[in-house]
């Protein structure tokens, strides 16, 4: 069995990224198939499991609270660190004169008059 | 003596009435300058050598120059030395006078300034040369000349020696029209902003932005990606072509003394019949230009529309089996057997005679209007590098 390819069939099971041209290596892997089927076997069998966790290990899983001072404090920098981002983003919107393709009104036209500043070149 | 005295005094003032400085170089205070010189024109491609006389110009006002080239006693023909005097208001001083007749060529040049404005100068001009010390021009000459700023005209070349251990086979002499910016201004900075607006019949607009910069004074160039117009297809086997457009030029500002800015702009444009896709073969542009002044506010957005040809076609086979005749006319020609082609007619916009496609480029382009907008702002001095958009 080529290890290689059955680490890269088990990367595409947990849903990790794959280089392509070695995940159709291993689908053309006899060994490397059999493999597949037994991680999804495997995965499904965890899947079923739903047995709860003991008490005592359950509350393991649960993150403390926070305090309420230390939530308004992060609500708040992330609103400013989303301010300061809007602030810097490019806002192609914008009419600004320097970097618009849309030319400005022109205050007044002058010509060309043929014949008088104008002429041909050949 | 006294009269004599008031007598040029009054030239004088009557030149300087009858040829003022113009408006422009006034309200911008640059003064025109004008450099006579000779420079080497060298064998190998390096630069050659120079020397020359720069001065400003004044209204109605005679200056002369010397300039020399080669000596005498030197091997015949080396021009390996040169120099120049001015004997506006001074005589010759000794130094002049030794390597005048010691000289291989000379050259005395005069000019008096004519008309001045911005961008432009007329002037008189008489220059002489005198071979190997001789009291007697060799070759002489009286022209006017009308010059833009920094163009350069050549007046005169003598060859050397290919041998001469300096490299300098020949020696031209030219005037060139300068302008000396105002010390106070001279270091700004301009910004433009100019855009290439194109409306077809429909009112359809199609715009090109470029953004210049360049201290004041200077002419950087623009030159605008094309535009291009399709051309109707008259027959099934025609090949696919187009009409691009292409606009160019110089645009120079200057900061007048009132906050203003005046600005030159030389513009040219060429229409050039085009295969697509593009074939080694290109067919010559038809090209006109211009030059314009324009005074404006800082930031003014002012639109200058370009005349729609008046006349000029372009022709080209219009298939691959017109093609094919057309080289045998073409050997046919070459054999005194064909009789002469006729000229498509100029009023159709485009039109397929004898195997050819023609567009004529006055009812090509009619009803469409072409136009730059340019826009002219102060710019911080390290922004001086052109970009485009």
């Amino acid at each position: 069995m080529n290890t290689i390819h059955t680490e890269a069939l088990s990367a595409l099971v947990d849903g990790e990224p794959v280089d392509p041209a070695l995940l159709a290596a291993a689908l053309e892997d006899p060994d490397a198939r059999a493999a597949l089927v037994d991680f999804v076997r495997f995965r499904d069998a965890a899947r079923a499991d739903t047995t709860a966790l003991p008490a005592g290990l359950d509350r393991l899983r649960q993150r403390p609270p926070l305090p309420r001072a230390f939530r308004w404090t992060a609500a708040a920098a992330v609103l400013a660190l989303m301010f300061v981002a809007g602030m810097l983003a490019p806002q192609p919107w914008r009419q600004d004169p320097a970097s618009s393709e849309a030319p400005p009104q022109p205050t007044r036209i002058e010509r060309f008059e043929p014949g008088v500043d104008w002429h041909p070149g050949d | 003596m006294r009269i004599h005295r008031r007598i040029g005094t009054a030239v004088l003032a009557s030149g300087i009435l009858a040829c003022p400085l113009s408006a422009e170089m006034q309200d911008t205070g640059v003064q025109p300058v004008l450099q006579v010189g000779i420079r080497t024109l060298n064998a190998d491609g390096s630069r050659g050598r120079d020397a020359g006389i720069t001065r400003v110009v004044k209204p109605g006002v005679k200056a002369s120059s010397y300039l020399h080239a080669g000596r005498i006693e030197d091997p015949d023909g080396q021009l390996c030395s040169m120099r120049a005097a001015d004997t506006t208001g001074r005589e010759l001083n000794a130094l002049d006078r030794r390597g005048l007749d010691a000289a291989l060529y000379v050259w005395k040049v005069t000019t008096t300034s004519v008309v001045l404005e911005a961008g432009r100068q007329t002037i008189d001009l008489e220059w002489a040369r005198f071979d190997r010390a001789s009291t007697t021009a060799t070759v002489s000459r009286k022209s006017r000349l009308t010059l833009a700023d920094g163009q350069t005209h050549a007046l005169d070349l003598v060859h050397g020696t290919a041998a001469a251990p300096c490299l300098t086979p020949a020696v031209i002499l030219e005037v060139t029209a300068l302008t000396q910016e105002a010390p106070a201004l001279a270091d700004a900075v301009l910004r433009y902003d100019m855009w290439l607006v194109h409306h077809d019949r429909s009112g359809r607009r199609e715009t090109r932005h470029l953004v210049l910069s360049g201290l004041q004074g200077r002419a950087p160039a623009f030159d605008f990606p094309p535009m291009f117009a399709p051309v109707p297809r008259l027959q099934d086997d025609q090949y696919d072509f187009r009409v691009a457009t292409r606009i160019s030029g110089t645009v120079r500002g200057r900061l007048t003394q009132d906050g203003q800015v005046s600005i030159e702009l030389e513009t040219h444009r060429s229409n050039r019949l085009e295969r697509i896709p593009a074939t080694a073969l290109t067919l010559p542009p038809r090209s006109a230009g211009g030059r314009k002044m324009l005074t404006g506010a800082l930031g003014e957005a002012i639109e200058i529309q370009l005349p729609q040809p008046a006349s000029g076609s372009s022709s080209s086979p219009a298939s691959e089996r017109d093609l094919r005749e057309v080289r045998e006319r073409a050997s046919a020609v070459n054999r005194l057997e064909a009789p002469p082609r006729g000229m498509p007619p100029a009023d159709e916009p485009v039109l397929i005679q004898n195997g050819r496609l023609t567009v004529n480029y006055a009812p090509f382009f009619e009803g469409e209007r072409l136009s730059v907008i340019v826009q002219v702002e102060k710019a911080d001095a390290g922004s001086e590098q052109p970009a485009i958009r």
